[in-house]
């Protein structure tokens, strides 16, 4: 059974999973249903020092830029919707992503139908290999073209973070609470270094400036 | 060099630091880069009888009554967003000057409106409550509350005892449900 947070909350990923070297990121989130407009999800991460700043834009790891320098953190793929977020039962076996199953348009993200479409996000982290002075990996969904298209992250369901071992075995999951706020840009999660142990904690806050407030918080400037 | 008491632990003053008669309780924390409502940390102090209770209103020091009638202790101001460096609340004790029938000071730390604005500690960014020594500021025990009371709003960080004539310090890190009234209420005060 994997642990499930509630905001704010925090796991031993090291008590957790002893040993843990790899571990695989989902990020999960289902469209609103009967939304024809387009509607476009995208996830990214940040690799951030003990001052929560990344070192160079090359830290940012999103659809432009996959992989980290140091080898360690992977952005497998978007529209990842063979194995949508509710198949993900928890001790489920997690199939090695297909890296090119990637389809998505311009801005790696998904476009909303009539379904309520599920997407998944998978990045995997060797938390080996990070720099001793990276601190904290942080885990964000943003809406593309939030402000014209008037969306805010409250109109997505089942937004879920999980985390798993790279047998599939699912340690930790956080589900974004269904609240009304104007967000555009949500940090779901973040993996850190706590007394010589990697945690997890549910982060649950974002920025109604979207993208660009995400990127600003972090140190970017754009 | 602090000691990072677990809970349950104590340390004697008088020992550890001879002669210390002048100690504060500060909380620090970031501000909120995310949006939403700020954090508004609350620093608070109850004088407590051996039975457990406040003497009467006035030995509940907090952001509303900040000196006791003795001026044993003082709240140095109320700070709403945890904006500034270091301590962002401090409450100042002095040993010397607490009344005999005071057998234990008693400190707390909670969350303003927590309920309200769906807030725990975990959710605030480098929230941290210390007792320190005021002349030569040796940290005696510090409780990080972001990580280790990250699902709670209300806490009693600890408790400064008297103990066959010296003051002790025993870290309480507890949690308590309800709410910050209803512990208010737990030591007699009237709210």
């Amino acid at each position: 059974m994997p642990a499930i947070l509630q905001k704010g909350a925090n796991l031993s990923l090291s008590k957790a999973s002893p040993g843990l070297v790899g571990v695989v990121i989902s990020l999960g989130w289902k469209l609103p249903s009967n939304y024809s407009r387009p509607f476009d999800v995208d996830s990214s991460l940040f690799l951030l020092t003990q001052q929560g700043q990344v070192r160079t834009d090359a830290d940012l790891i999103y659809y432009n830029n996959r992989s980290s320098i140091c080898g360690s953190v992977e952005l497998m793929g978007d529209n990842y919707t063979s194995h949508p977020a509710s198949e993900w039962a928890s001790g489920n076996q997690l199939t090695s992503p297909d890296r090119n199953a990637s389809t998505g348009g311009s801005t790696g993200g998904s476009t909303g139908g009539s379904t309520g479409r599920e997407d998944l996000e998978v990045i995997q982290v060797d938390l080996s290999k990070l720099p001793a002075e990276i601190f904290r990996l942080a885990f964000a969904i943003t809406i593309h073209e939030a402000a014209s298209r008037q969306q805010q992250v409250s109109l997505l369901s089942e937004v879920v973070i999980r985390i798993c071992n790279p047998a599939g075995n699912e340690l930790v999951r956080y589900a974004l609470p269904q609240e009304r706020g104007r967000e555009t840009a949500m940090i779901l999660g973040e993996i850190y270094r706590y007394n010589n142990e990697w945690k997890f904690k549910a982060i649950g806050q974002g920025f109604d400036g979207g993208f660009a407030a995400l990127l600003a918080n972090f140190g970017i400037k754009v | 060099m602090a000691i990072t008491l677990q809970k349950g632990g104590n340390v004697s003053l008088s020992k550890s630091a001879p002669g210390l008669t002048k100690i504060f309780v500060g909380l620090g924390w970031d501000v909120r880069a995310t949006s939403g409502d700020e954090f508004d940390l609350d620093a608070s102090a109850f004088l407590l009888t051996d039975q457990g209770k406040v003497r009467n209103d006035n030995d509940f020091i907090f952001y509303n009554q900040t000196i006791s009638t003795e001026g044993s202790v003082e709240h140095m101001g109320d700070n709403r967003t945890g904006a500034g460096e270091g301590d962002d609340e401090v409450i100042k004790v002095d040993l010397d000057k607490v009344p005999r029938e005071i057998t234990k000071l008693l400190f707390t730390v909670s969350i303003y409106e927590a309920e309200k604005r769906h807030q725990n500690f975990g959710m605030v960014s480098s929230a941290v409550i210390r007792v320190v020594s005021e002349a030569d500021g040796v940290e005696i025990a510090r409780y990080d509350l972001s990580e280790d009371a990250s699902t709670e709003t209300a806490m009693i960080f600890g408790e400064v005892y008297r103990y066959n004539n010296e003051w002790k310090f025993r870290a309480v890190g507890q949690g308590f449900n309800g709410g910050f009234a209803a512990l208010v209420k737990n030591f007699g005060v009237n709210v």
